[in-house]
């Protein structure tokens, strides 16, 4: 199971962030989508399932699998704040306590959409969001976020 | 036990108000502090209890948050966390976290043991992303008993303030109203009780000047002792006085040649002085009275004629007298003259003077006036006198008679052998007479050689002439005088029977006079009877 490498890349990976949030807005004018591994037991998500993953609050996919959640860096605030209507500082602060316990863990980081789909394309139980004009054969669009 | 106990307590607590005011004071202190004491137990108590659940309350607050989190993530271990950390306020006996499938956490407070069964807080655990959906619960058992002993040992702290400030305000109560108030009166009591009024003692102990409630109280009875004094001054003059002309007035009663007495209504004596009590034989004083029955006085006199008397000076309001005999004493008379008494109708006032002497000399008197000097005989006014008497009384069967006397022949011995052997015959006569009469036939010298007899109780005329004989026969005879003379001479007689009351003495007289003339003329030394019904 992947392991956060530390705060120190969690800061950067927010001051990247911040930085491309200009180009993200600019670059990207399509609504984000959940996606997945084709052939996993994830096919159609609702948007409270996708809550419940990425908060913690469900870990495994109905089959039973162990579900890994992406979060991918340049979409992440506007991810949030399409899921939850939250702002990363909440989301951050929210996960920062069930780290104490260790037993949930919060979402493997990537920096660009290409790594998410190269994940998700990898492990068949992990989900990520990528904008919808991203997507291609190597993985499944489990839900559609309006934006 | 108790009451012999109590009853001298009481009675002290009667008596002395220093202790009576220390009880009350102490009593109401007592009163007061349980009272406090009981409203501070209960108030404090209850708001402490209150308090520590509203920290319970706010303790619950700051880690709902993350016991929501660890609800919502379904998270034990966060959950056991959160419920070690609550666990360590000591005032939490157990305290459960569950989402909503299962409980995720339960802990008790290690070494705590449940006493009495407690109210469990039950806390809605919300989701941390604010739609309002309950994800869980936190329960939490307040342990009771750790509660209400920190409530009640903060209860009897605040208490035990109380009872020391109510204390001290009775303590210092009592020392300023035993300082201030009841010594100083009881100090004046004492002083009181030791003050001599007629000596011109007054108050010392207490500084009149102060100018409070009892030095107030000090200046009034000072003041009051002052006036007295001068009162007692005054009252004891009088006094003298009154004594001084008391003694006066006692010596004029007690010397008096006279009797002074009050009497009742019913003729008890009340009052009465040495000289009626030696003339009465009544007690001298009140020594003798003592123990003896009271003195009646129309008893004493045994006369009817006192209550009478009493009665009519009450009624007229007037005042009267009469006169009474001493009984005991024979010839001694008493005048007694009543007043009545102003503004009391049931006593009057007397006044007994002793009238035997002039009562005497007055009949002597009488009696002289109405007796011959020479013969001792009844004088022609004496006769007057008692004739109407007899003449009242006559009636028939029980007839009077007045026989006239003249001596025949008087005059030739008078001439002869001088008044004296004139009036030594006149002595002789009338002894004579007297002897041939009864004891209450009347005898009468008219004067010069004229004698009267008056006859009582007569059964007929015929009586009364036989009489007549015997004395003519009587006088008849030689009379044997002194120096061996002796004198013969006659009598005259005229009588006049009466029996009936109608007729008058003078009437009577006249007809006697006529049949003595009559038998003058006959020849002298006879009798005649006037006639039944004779003019003259």
């Amino acid at each position: 199971m992947p392991r956060r490498s530390g705060s120190l890349v969690h800061a950067a990976a927010h001051a990247f962030g911040a930085a491309c949030l200009l180009f993200s807005l600019a670059a990207s004018a399509t609504g984000l989508v959940v996606i997945a591994h084709p052939e996993s037991g994830l096919v159609n998500l609702s948007r409270s399932q996708v809550i419940q993953y990425y908060t913690g609050r469900a870990k495994s996919a109905p089959g039973g699998e162990p579900v890994a959640m992406i979060d991918v860096e340049p979409a992440r605030a506007r991810f949030y704040q399409a899921l939850l209507g939250r702002d990363v500082a909440e989301i951050d602060a929210y996960w920062a306590r069930l780290k104490f316990s260790g037993q949930t863990l919060p979402p493997m980081l990537v920096l660009t959409d290409e790594a998410a789909l190269e994940r998700v394309a990898r492990q068949r139980n992990a989900i990520a969001y990528i904008n919808e004009d991203k997507v291609d054969k190597r993985v499944r669009v489990v839900l559609k976020l309006d934006q | 036990m108790t009451n012999k106990l109590l009853h001298p307590l009481k009675e002290r607590l009667n008596r002395s108000l220093v202790l009576r005011t220390t009880l009350l004071i102490v009593a109401t202190g007592v009163a007061v502090g349980l009272l406090a004491v009981w409203a501070v137990l209960t108030i404090t108590g209850q708001r402490e209890t209150e308090r520590l659940y509203l920290r319970l309350d706010a303790l619950v607050r700051t880690v709902e948050r993350t016991a929501s989190i660890a609800a919502y993530t379904h998270d034990a271990r966060l959950a056991r966390e959160v419920a070690s950390g609550l666990l360590a306020n000591r005032t939490i006996a157990r305290i459960s976290i569950s989402d909503d499938e299962r409980e995720l956490v339960r802990l008790d407070q290690p070494g705590h043991r449940e006493l009495m069964p407690a109210k469990a807080l039950r806390h809605p655990l919300y989701s941390p992303f604010g739609d309002g959906e309950v994800i869980g619960q936190l329960e939490l058992v307040p342990a009771v008993e750790i509660i209400s002993a920190t409530a009640r040992e903060s209860s009897w702290f605040v208490a035990l303030v109380l009872i020391v400030v109510v204390s001290a305000i009775t303590l210092v109560l009592i020392w300023a109203i035993t300082r201030h108030v009841t010594q100083p009166i009881k100090a004046l009591l004492d002083e009181l009780q030791l003050i001599d009024v007629e000596f011109g003692d007054s108050l010392l102990s207490i500084d009149e000047r102060r100018g409070d409630e009892i030095s107030r109280l000090a200046w009034n009875v000072n003041n009051l002792i002052a006036r007295m004094r001068g009162t007692l001054r005054a009252e004891r003059d009088l006094r003298a006085q009154h004594q001084a002309a008391g003694q006066k007035w006692r010596l004029i009663f007690e010397n008096a040649e006279t009797g002074i007495f009050t009497l009742s209504r019913e003729g008890v004596l009340h009052d009465w002085n040495p000289w009626l009590a030696l003339t009465l034989g009544l007690p001298v004083n009140e020594a003798q009275a003592r123990g003896k029955p009271p003195v009646n006085l129309a008893r004493l006199l045994d006369d009817d004629r006192l209550p009478a008397l009493v009665e009519r000076v009450i009624s007229d309001f007037q005042p009267a007298g009469a006169e009474f005999a001493i009984p005991g004493k024979r010839n001694r008379w008493l005048q007694i003259v009543l007043t009545p008494l102003e503004g009391d109708s049931n006593l009057v006032q007397g006044i007994a003077n002793d009238i035997s002497e002039s009562k005497h000399a007055l009949a002597r008197a009488h009696r002289i006036a109405e007796q011959d000097a020479l013969t001792g005989l009844l004088n022609r006014r004496g006769f007057e006198r008692v004739g109407d008497d007899y003449l009242r009384a006559c009636r028939p069967r029980q007839a009077i008679a007045v026989m006239l006397i003249d001596l025949d022949g008087f005059k030739q011995v008078n001439d002869t052998f001088g008044h004296d052997v004139g009036d030594q015959l006149l002595i002789a006569v009338a002894r004579l007479l007297e002897d041939h009469v009864r004891q209450s036939d009347v005898v009468v010298r008219l004067g010069g050689d004229e004698f009267l007899v008056l006859l009582h109780d007569l059964a007929s005329p015929e009586a009364a002439a036989k009489v007549a004989g015997k004395i003519v026969d009587a006088i008849a005879r030689p009379f044997d005088l002194s120096g061996s003379m002796v004198a013969r001479i006659g009598a005259s007689v005229g009588v006049a029977y009466c029996d009936n009351a109608l007729q008058d003495m003078d009437d009577l007289f006249r007809r006697a006079d006529e049949a003595m003339y009559e038998a003058k003329n006959s020849g002298k030394s006879c009798f005649r009877v006037a006639g039944k019904n004779d003019p003259g």
